[in-house]
Order: C-alpha cells, then structure tokens, then sequence
C-alpha cells in the first residue's frame, strides 16, 4: 500500500471507492463448504476403491498360481511292525479250562436253586417236587401255607 | 485445508472474488465455488491460499468468458440478468451503481488490478506475479484506473473521511 499513496487524494477516494461492499451474488457458502467435504470424501472414496482393487487382484494372481502348480502326489509309506504274542503250552491250558469247569460246578452245587440240583429234585421227586418261589432261601425247602401260618419266620430272623 | 480455514477464507474473501471473477464471467458465483472445492482438494494447502485463490478464479473466468462468446445471442439477457455488483449497505459515501458502471467501462487490466488491490487486498507484488507482469506495471494501471473513476464519479474526497482502513 506504499505505492498508492503517492497522491493523498487518490488514497483518500481509494479508501472511500473500497469501502463498497462487493456482492456475494448466489453465492452460497454452505453449499460450497458441503460441495468441498464431498470433493475431499470422493478422494478417500477412490483410494478405498483402489485398496480393494489390489487386494482382489493380488488374491486372484495368488489363486491363479496355486492352481497352476503340479499337484503333488500323496506318499505311501508301509511300516512293519513286529508284535511278540506270549504262547501257552497246551497241557496246562487244558488244566487251567478244567479246573475252571469243576469250580463252576461246585459252585452251582452249593446254590439251592443251581440247575443242577433242580434237575437232581426233579428226577427224584417229578415237578411236583420242584421248590415254588416260597422256598426257603437257606436250604430251598418248600413251605407250606401251614408253615407259613405257624409263623416260622423266625428261622429266618435267625442271625 | 480444514473447514475452519475454508470458511474463514470464504467470509473474508468471497465477494471480492465474485466482483473479480465479474469482470469476465458472467456466472462469477460458480467460478468462485469451483476455485474453493479446488482449494479443499488439495493434499497440502497452498503457501499463499488468497493468491492461489485469486490465480483459479482468474483463470475459470477467462474460460468462461470464452465459452460465452459463442453464445452472444443471449447476451441482452444475460446483461438484464446482471446482479448488483455492490451491495446496498456500504461504508462509502459513493453511489454504488454508477461506480459499478464506470468500473465496467474501464480497460480490463485497469479493472482487475483495482478489485486486486482494493477489495481483495493483493500487493502488487502479487499482482504483477498473478497477471505476468511486474509490480510496477501493475501499479500504473491501478494508478490510471483510479484516477479514470475519481474524474468520471465526480468524487469531491470529502474532508475527514470515516472510512475503516
């Protein structure tokens, strides 16, 4: 502003001449500062854009690569292993089954309601001579009702 | 830039680019937005924003002038559309129509330094590096403008002016 004031009346109707204010017209500023966030949005929206592009592409190419490899067939492999197997001696495997036999039979024979001696009663005696479900679980005999009504429970409550 | 700046830019610096953009262009407005949404585009703002901003304007109203001038038929409605070029309110004891009329009559380079200097506030340094041409130039041509509208207005300087410097 130096060089204006050469001539004081010139400065004087530049100051006066200055103090119009210029019209805006339909100049909006709220439009223009939307229309700048738009513009600097559209910017970030390209470069998002673009970051896709690239890592669709790159995962393309990597698919593409993958494929055009050769497939690469799968090994086989055998494996012996060898096992020990602990071998018995047959006589004492024929002991060891008939001593199991004759254990099993004593057992049953102790047992009042053993097969066998279910079959033995009834060789003896015919099915009537086959204890009911009232037995006496001691020594299977079979009860009377006469029994029962005499109250011989107290063989049972025996300790 | 951020929109504080932009906005800040745009209160202080807005009408004087409309009323530059006017010397060419008949849609001065658009030139002036544009020159703005460019100005928010940018990555880094310019080192000196107001004479970018000026340099934009200039260069969007001088292609719009040109594209306009194949379409002269519309020019009497165009000019009957023409805006005020000053507001109303104003801190100037001239009458703001025949300034806007003497203003248009002047040469173009005259004209644009004037607005340049006086209502946008650019040294003629910056002038003369906006137009190409030296500062010296272009305060000549202010020189002569000013002096053209002082003699055509009439203007009697009055005596203790209240204009804000």
């Amino acid at each position: 502003m130096s060089q204006e004031s050469h001539d004081p009346e010139l400065a004087i109707f530049a100051r006066n001449l200055s103090g119009l204010i210029p019209s805006t017209g339909t100049f909006n500023r709220d439009r223009v500062l939307f229309a700048a966030g738009q513009a600097r949005a559209r910017g970030s929206i390209y470069l998002w854009r673009f970051a896709a592009l690239a890592a669709l592409f790159s995962g393309v190419g990597i698919f593409a690569v993958d494929r055009m490899q050769p497939t690469r067939q799968p090994a086989e492999w055998v494996v012996y292993v060898r096992v020990e197997v602990p071998v018995k001696s047959a006589p004492e495997t024929l002991a060891d089954e008939s001593a199991l036999a004759m254990a099993g039979r004593e057992s049953m024979e102790d047992s009042p309601f053993s097969a066998y001696r279910l079959q033995q009663s009834a060789m003896r005696t015919g099915l009537e001579g086959l204890p009911s479900s009232s037995a006496s679980p001691s020594t299977g005999e079979v009860l009377s009702s006469e029994e029962w009504r005499r109250g011989r429970f107290s063989e049972f409550l025996k300790p | 830039m951020g929109p504080e700046a932009l906005g800040q830019l745009m209160d202080e610096q807005a009408g004087a680019l409309v009323l530059y953009a006017r010397q060419w262009s008949s849609v001065p407005e658009d030139n002036v937005q544009e020159a703005f949404i460019k100005l928010a585009e940018q990555k880094q703002p310019p080192p000196n924003p107001v004479g970018w901003l000026y340099r934009v304007v200039r260069n969007a109203a001088i292609s719009s002038s040109r594209a306009e001038q194949r379409r002269r038929r519309h020019e009497s409605v165009r000019a009957a559309r023409n805006p005020a070029w000053f507001l109303p309110e104003q801190e100037s004891n001239l009458d703001r129509e025949a300034a806007a009329l003497e203003l248009q009559a002047l040469p173009i380079e005259e004209r644009e330094v004037i607005v340049a200097h006086l209502w946008g506030g650019l040294s003629f340094e910056q002038i003369g590096a906006l137009i190409h041409v030296s500062s010296s130039t272009a305060h000549r041509w202010y020189c002569t403008g000013l002096t053209k509208l002082r003699e055509k207005l009439g203007a009697a300087c009055p005596r203790n002016p209240t204009i804000p410097s």
